[in-house]
């Protein structure tokens, strides 16, 4: 478990900032699929239908999966979300 | 002191009637710390004011050790998903940035159906700050209330 005193979280305002840069055609593969994201946002380290799947990918990768954001990418094709 | 996250931006490839033509929605959603028995993750959650509850996918649960099999159950509807089985579970959660750090436990759902997100609703997370959608300049922002459980 992360202690207290070494946590590193994403910082929300670089994370987002990062990650709003992503154009449509450069997320356009993980529609629909869980991703992690690097912690500052810039990278997509593993992507996955099934969210569950994103640990072993991660590890697999060699990548550690605390440092990582858990996300979905929403399905553009589908105009607004209630 | 307060927790100030920017939103999020979906790229659309086509213009938005509602939005007069853009081809952007920005959205409240950011990054909260779910704590278990043994491990923690980072994962986006959608600020819900319409969300009675936090509620997150049942794979997490497992990633962070928690043990759902005796967990309490109920039921909950989620829009594109209608019905959902839901078993709940106290963990730690906290919210970041380089400025302010907020802990605190809070019951929780976890739901084994097909979840696009997890959600920051009322019961748990909302209930316990003064939240301030600022749609106009693409942020929320969060500062405690009288009612913060944590640190």
């Amino acid at each position: 478990m992360t202690d207290k005193s070494d946590f590193r979280g994403p910082d929300p305002f670089v994370y987002a900032a990062n990650r709003n840069k992503f154009t449509y055609e450069q997320l356009q593969p993980y529609f629909g699929k869980w991703v992690a994201w690097s912690l500052d946002g810039t990278r997509i380290l593993a992507a996955a239908e099934d969210g569950k799947d994103l640990h072993d990918l991660l590890v697999a990768a060699g990548l550690d999966p605390h440092q990582t954001v858990y996300s979905y990418v929403h399905d553009p094709s589908i105009d607004c979300e209630l | 002191m307060s927790l100030v996250f920017p939103y999020l931006a979906q790229h659309y490839p086509r213009p938005l009637v509602t939005l007069r033509g853009a081809t952007v929605r920005y959205r409240p959603i950011f990054a909260i710390t779910v704590f278990g028995p043994s491990g923690d993750y980072p994962i986006d959650v959608l600020a819900d004011t319409g969300a009675d509850d936090i509620l997150f996918p049942e794979w997490l649960a497992a990633r962070i050790g928690l043990d759902l099999t005796n967990a309490p159950t109920g039921g909950g509807s989620v829009a594109n998903l209608g019905t959902i089985p839901v078993r709940y579970a106290e963990v730690r959660l906290r919210l970041w940035n380089p400025h302010e750090q907020r802990e605190w436990q809070a019951w929780v759902a976890f739901t084994s159906a097909p979840l696009r997100q997890g959600y920051f609703g009322q019961a748990g997370g909302l209930e316990y700050f003064e939240a301030c959608f600022r749609h106009w300049r693409r942020e929320l922002e969060l500062t405690v209330a009288p009612t913060y459980p944590g640190t």
